[in-house]
C-alpha cells in the first residue's frame, strides 16, 4: 500500500493548480462543441431543402409520365410505348436512388420527427402511384417488367433479409425488376396503405406481391428467382439458369 | 445508431478534446521560452557519478552500451560504471570481464522473482555517486547528455529535485515498426517537456534517468515487486513532493522492438505496470495537494485508460456490426457476389456528402489538427525532419498505430482485473 507522504505538512509551494488553463480549456472545448452543433444544424437545414428539391423533381417527372400514359390511352397508339417504358424505368430508378437515401437519414434520426413523417409518407405515396402506373403501362404496352410490392416494418427482424434478397435480384435483373417498398409503420397516417393492405389481405410482414399473388414471410433466393422468371418473358438472366 | 453508444461517443470526444486543448494551451504558453531554451554543457562542479548498467543475457548490446557510458564527456576519476551481471547464462559475463578495471562488475545470481529493480537496489548499495544513472543494456547514451542533465540540476538549484529524465530516441530504426516508434518517441519528448513545466512527470525512463542518490536511498530504493519500477519510482517521488524535471535535449538512444510479438510484450508490461501504479497511487487522483500533477495529470492518466478502452470498443462496434450484417447478407444470397461486382456502381453525390455526421466530424477534425500540430512541433523540438524515413511510417502512425496501442492496453486491463481477482 502507499505510505503517507514522508514529509507531511502543508502543500509545497511548487504545487500549483493552473486553474485559469482548466477553465479556458473548458471554454474552448465548449466553443468547438457548439460551433460543431451549429454547423450541424445549418447543414441539416440545407439537407432538408435538398430533399425538397429531389421531391419536386420527382413530382415533375411523375406528371410527365402520367401525361404520357393518358396520351397513350386516349389515342391507343402503341408506337409511343418505347418512350413511356424508358421514362418509367428511369424515373423509378431515380426514385429508389434518391429517396432511399432520404430514408436512410430517417433511420439514423437525423431529421426531426415531423419532417420525417412527411418525407416518409411522401415516399410511400410516390411508390404506390409508380406501382400503379407500372402495372397499367405493363398491360397497355406489354412491357417486360416485374413490379413487386414489398411490405415491411421497422420492428421486423427478418425484413432486412428480404430486403437483401430483393436488392440482389435488382442487381441481376436491373430495370426489369421494379421493387416498391411500403413501410407499414406509417399506416396510421396514410390511408392508402390500408387500402392496398386490405386489397391483398396483408396481415404479416415481410410480404411481397407479384402479379396479384401474395407471398408471406421471407421468400428465399431460389423461390424468388422462380417467381421473377415466371413473370418475365424470355429474360436472358432466366434462360441461362 | 444506438442512443447509448451515441452518448458514449459524444462524451469520449469531448473529454479527449478537453485534454488536448489543455495540452496545447500549456504548450503555447511556453512556446517562446522553448525556442530560446538551451541546455548548458558547462557545470560549476563535477560531482561523483555512478552509472549502473543492469544486464541479463545482453551479449548482443552490452558492449555498445558500456562503450557509450565510457565515452561520456566527464572526467574518468569522477565517474564509475557499475555493470550488474544479473545471472546471465550467455556471454555477457565474459564481455564485462574484458573491460577489466574500467568498469566495476557486480555478479548476482538470479532467482525467479528477481527483476531489474533487484539488480538496481544491489548496485545502489555500493554506488558512490552523489547522483546515479541507470542505463538499460539495450540503450546508448549521447556523450554530452550527462553534462546537460547535471547542468539542469545546477540551474534548478533545488535540493528537492530528485530525478532528471532524458529525451529518448529510437536507436537506428530499420523496419517500419521501429520507424513508427521513432515518430512516437519524438512526440513523447515534446509532451515530457511540457509536462515537466507543470511538475507532472510520472515516469523516469530506464535508459539514463539521473537520480539524486540521497533521495532515492531515503525513499528505500526501487520497488522490487513492481514490473515497471521506472514508473513506480516517479510516482513515489511525486507522492513525497520531490521534483522530476525533463532534459529536453539530453538524448539517449534505445533499441525499439523490431517485431510485433516483442512490441506487444513490451507494451503489455508498460501498460500493465501503468495500471498497477495508477491503482497503487489512486489517492493522488484529483488530489488538490498535488497541484497540476494530481488535478490534471493523474486525472488525465485515469481517464486516458478508460478512453482508450472505450475507443477500442467503439471501433469494434462500428466495424464488426456492419461486418456481421454483410456476412449475413452474403449468406442469404448463397455467397454469390458476382451480380454485385458486375453491376457495381460507385457514385458520390452531394447527398452522400451531406449524410456525414458533421457535428462529430467537426470535433474529430479538431482533434486531428491538434495531433498533427503537436506532431509537427515535436519534430521541430527534437531537430528532426518529419520525412526523415519517408512518408510511409506516417501512414500507420496516423491511421492505426494508436488503435493497436489501445488494443494492447485493453488486453492489459483485462489481465489486470483477472490478476486482481486471483489475489483476492
Amino acid at each position: 500500500m502507499v505510505s503517507a507522504d514522508v514529509r507531511g505538512g502543508e502543500k509545497p509551494s511548487f504545487r500549483k493548480i493552473s486553474k485559469d488553463k482548466y477553465v479556458i480549456a473548458g471554454i474552448i472545448t465548449f466553443l468547438i462543441f457548439f460551433l460543431g452543433l451549429t454547423l450541424g444544424f445549418i447543414l441539416e437545414d440545407h439537407r432538408y431543402s435538398l430533399i425538397e428539391e429531389v421531391n419536386n423533381e420527382q413530382e415533375v417527372k411523375y406528371l410527365s409520365l402520367q401525361l404520357q400514359y393518358l396520351y397513350l390511352n386516349s389515342f391507343s397508339n402503341d408506337n409511343n410505348c418505347a418512350v413511356l417504358s424508358t421514362t418509367l424505368k428511369e424515373t423509378i430508378k431515380d426514385l429508389s436512388e434518391s429517396l432511399s437515401k432520404v430514408v436512410s437519414y430517417e433511420e439514423e434520426k437525423k431529421i426531426s420527427e415531423k419532417r420525417k413523417e412527411i418525407v416518409m409518407r411522401r415516399y410511400i405515396i410516390d411508390n404506390l402511384r409508380y406501382w400503379l402506373l407500372a402495372e397499367q403501362s405493363r398491360e397497355k404496352c406489354h412491357l417486360n417488367i416485374v413490379p413487386i410490392i414489398y411490405f415491411y416494418a421497422t420492428d421486423c427482424p427478418s425484413c432486412p433479409n428480404q430486403g437483401t434478397i430483393l436488392s440482389y435480384y435488382k442487381k441481376i435483373f436491373g430495370d426489369k425488376v421494379l421493387v416498391f417498398p411500403i413501410n407499414l409503420d406509417l399506416r396510421e397516417g396514410e390511408p392508402m396503405i390500408e387500402i392496398v393492405m386490405s386489397q391483398y389481405n396483408v396481415t404479416k410482414y415481410p410480404t411481397i406481391v407479384v402479379d396479384n399473388t401474395k407471398y408471406e414471410g421471407v421468400v428465399d433466393k431460389e423461390e424468388m428467382n422462380s417467381i421473377i422468371c415466371t413473370s418475365l418473358r424470355d429474360s436472358p438472366e432466366c434462360l441461362s439458369k | 445508431m444506438n442512443i447509448v453508444v451515441d452518448m458514449i461517443i459524444w462524451v469520449a470526444y469531448l473529454v479527449s478534446l478537453y485534454f488536448s486543448v489543455f495540452l496545447i494551451l500549456v504548450y503555447v504558453d511556453y512556446k517562446d521560452l522553448f525556442k530560446k531554451e538551451m541546455s548548458e554543457t558547462s557545470i560549476p562542479l563535477e560531482p561523483f557519478i555512478s552509472v549502473i548498467i543492469p544486464a541479463y543475457n545482453e551479449e548482443k548490446n552490452i558492449r555498445k552500451t558500456i562503450d557509450s557510458a565510457l565515452s561520456l564527456d566527464y572526467p574518468s576519476d569522477k565517474i564509475e560504471i557499475i555493470v550488474v551481471n544479473h545471472g546471465s547464462t550467455d556471454n555477457t559475463g565474459k564481455i564485462i570481464e574484458s573491460y577489466g578495471t574500467r568498469v566495476r562488475a557486480l555478479y548476482l545470481t538470479r532467482t525467479s522473482t528477481d527483476r531489474k529493480a533487484t539488480a538496481m537496489n544491489k548496485a545502489l548499495k555500493i554506488a558512490g555517486g552523489d547522483f546515479f544513472a541507470c542505463l538499460d543494456a539495450d540503450s546508448f547514451v549521447h556523450p554530452l547528455t550527462l553534462r546537460k542533465m547535471l547542468a539542469l540540476y545546477y540551474k534548478e538549484n533545488d535540493p528537492e529535485l530528485a530525478i532528471v529524465t532524458p529525451a529518448m530516441k529510437v536507436a537506428e530504426p530499420k523496419n517500419l515498426l521501429q520507424k513508427v516508434q521513432w515518430l512516437e518517441y519524438l512526440v513523447i519528448i515534446l509532451i515530457a517537456r511540457v509536462t515537466s513545466r507543470m511538475d507532472s512527470l510520472y515516469v523516469a525512463p530506464g535508459p539514463f534517468s539521473l537520480y539524486r542518490t540521497e533521495i532515492i536511498r531515503k525513499l528505500g530504493g526501487f520497488d522490487e515487486q513492481n514490473i515497471t519500477e521506472d514508473q513506480e519510482i516517479a510516482y513515489r517521488i511525486q507522492l513525497h513532493h520531490y521534483k522530476i524535471k525533463h532534459c529536453f535535449d539530453g538524448y539517449v538512444y534505445t533499441t525499439a522492438p523490431d517485431e510485433m510479438k516483442a512490441f506487444y510484450l513490451q507494451r503489455r508490461r508498460w501498460y500493465l505496470g501503468s495500471i498497477m501504479c495508477l491503482y497503487q497511487y489512486k489517492s493522488l487522483v484529483a488530489n488538490k495537494r498535488y497541484g497540476d500533477f494530481g488535478m490534471m495529470q493523474m486525472t488525465k492518466s485515469t481517464v486516458g485508460f478508460i478512453l482508450s478502452v472505450v475507443g477500442v470498443l467503439i471501433v469494434a462496434y462500428l466495424l464488426l456490426l456492419p461486418f456481421f450484417t454483410e456476412l449475413k447478407n452474403l449468406f442469404l444470397v448463397h455467397f454469390n457476389i458476382l451480380p454485385y461486382l458486375m453491376n457495381y456502381e460507385f457514385k458520390i453525390t452531394f447527398l452522400n456528402f451531406l449524410q456525414a455526421d458533421f457535428r462529430k466530424g467537426f470535433i474529430i477534425l479538431f482533434l486531428f489538427t491538434i495531433g498533427a500540430y503537436l506532431f509537427q512541433q515535436a519534430h521541430r523540438n527534437a531537430n528532426e525532419k518529419m520525412t526523415r524515413f519517408g512518408i510511409i511510417p506516417l501512414i500507420p502512425y496516423f491511421a492505426y498505430y494508436y488503435l493497436i496501442k489501445s488494443i494492447i492496453l485493453l488486453l492489459s486491463m483485462i489481465e489486470f482485473s483477472r490478476g486482481k481477482k486471483v489475489r483476492w
